[in-house]
């Protein structure tokens, strides 16, 4: 079995269909968009909010798939000498949750009227799944990836609590406990295994912060009333993010959100 | 049934107004659209969002939709044809139920509450799901429906009886909205 594994390749049945992120970052529409014409906050008073939230469930269900995919080659694809044996159990762990996920987005999906592959998927997710430094890859899966995870489940919690539906906003819930442990895991790797090495605990933040840049995405995730997603701070320092990095994902995407062109995904 | 589709020409969406005007005749004259009606489909391909509306005066209608309501969801800038008979027969129902004197008298449609939309939207997709033997997505319209009337065993009921129903009218809806 092949390492390092391309995004490209993932296997997929046929209700599948994939859209390449460049093609959403460079649709010519964008240029178009109005001011206050933005998707907005997730919230029942949208009037496109059923949409919103069924095309936001799709995308947390294939998301799941690809953090599944994500940790499972962390798994194979490095040996004892650059992953410990004990990290790769533990990303084995985080595959039966992120499966188990992965069943409960289908099913959340189906509660919601939503069929799979009824939306294009994006491979953005896995991408961050695929450097080959264990550690860039543990805070590309497990900080950025599942922070971005931690975000999401607290924006369909909080949209579910908002429109009364009790299934929606329970299953959420358990699923937002599980994406912080995630994240706890992540950052207590990153600090066992760069202990004695902080240019590589440097480097690894930095790839950290490109990917929270991209998943972003022009005003997808931030603080501001205009983004579906909001960044769930409390969550955060649950999982081991400090404060001061919160700041800089808020104020990353906030600058991002200001360029033009800006078009959420939802 | 005159049908006119502007733009003539998409230049940012793979978009065909010839198309679109076919498929907004077939529809019009499915769920009873009056043969003597006009009807214009002004489309905004700047748009990718899905918000549309139907104007109506006199015997002329003006639908106006923006892009992403005739976009294929699964294909960037694409249109669907199946997503497109869906949009359009939901407008047009409401179109023929607001030239039907039985129906009743309802507001234009951008004075009505989201809660009106999602009711009426289940009544006119309901029917067009049983004329045109099509799935119009029930599963999708019932959420839509229980997030504006509440994830209850009663909205649940309203649900069906909009859904299944035909020959309501416009107290009917409003009945359903509490009003």
């Amino acid at each position: 079995m092949r390492k390092s594994f391309p995004a490209e390749d993932l296997a997929r049945d046929d209700r599948f269909r994939r859209a390449r992120t460049e093609d959403r970052i460079n649709d010519p529409r964008n240029q178009f968009l109005p001011e206050g014409r933005r998707a907005g906050r997730l919230t029942p008073e949208r009037p496109d909010a059923a949409h919103a939230a069924r095309q936001m469930m799709h995308g947390i269900f294939v998301g799941e798939i690809q953090a599944l995919e994500g940790a499972g080659r962390t798994v194979w694809d490095f040996d004892d000498d650059d992953a410990p044996f004990a990290l790769k159990l533990d990303m084995a762990r985080q595959c039966w949750d992120e499966a188990r996920h992965t069943e409960i987005s289908v099913k959340l999906g189906e509660w919601m009227g939503t069929e799979v592959g009824e939306f294009a998927e994006t491979t953005f997710l896995y991408e961050a799944a695929c450097n080959p430094d264990p550690v860039l890859r543990l805070t590309g899966v497990n900080r950025a990836l599942e922070g971005l995870a931690i975000d999401v489940f607290n924006t369909m919690r909080e949209f579910g609590q908002a429109c009364g539906d009790p299934v929606l906003e329970f299953c959420e819930d358990w699923m937002l406990a599980d994406e912080v442990t995630h994240v706890k895991m992540g950052s207590d790797w990153l600090r066992r295994l760069t202990e004695s090495d902080p240019g590589r605990r440097e480097r690894a933040l930095e790839f950290q912060r490109v990917v929270d840049k991209l998943f972003s995405f022009r005003g997808f995730r931030g603080e501001g009333d205009d983004s579906p997603v909001q960044l769930a701070r409390t969550f955060r320092r649950m999982a081991g993010f400090g404060d001061a990095e919160i700041d800089t994902i808020a104020a990353d995407a906030e600058t991002d959100s200001q360029q033009e062109g800006w078009k959420a995904p939802v | 049934m005159n049908v006119t589709v502007a733009p003539q020409a998409f230049s940012l969406v793979a978009f065909d107004a010839g198309r679109i005007a076919a498929l907004a005749a077939e529809v019009a004259a499915l769920v009873g659209v009056p043969d003597d009606v006009t009807v214009e489909v002004d489309v905004d391909e700047r748009s990718p969002f899905g918000k549309t509306s139907a104007l109506v005066s006199g015997r002329s209608v003006r639908l106006i939709v923006e892009g992403g309501a005739l976009e294929d969801p699964q294909r960037l800038r694409q249109f669907s044809d199946a997503g497109a008979r869906l949009a359009l027969g939901r407008l047009l129902y409401r179109v023929a139920d607001r030239f039907d004197p039985a129906f009743g008298d309802p507001p234009a449609d951008a004075d009505l509450t989201m809660a009106e939309h999602a009711a009426w939207d289940a009544y006119c997709l309901g029917r067009y799901a049983r004329r045109a033997g099509v799935d119009s997505g029930e599963g999708r319209r019932r959420y839509a429906f229980r997030i504006r009337h509440g994830f209850t065993d009663a909205a649940d009921q309203a649900f069906d009886r909009l859904w299944h129903g035909s020959d309501l009218t416009w107290s009917d809806i409003q009945r359903v909205c509490g009003v």
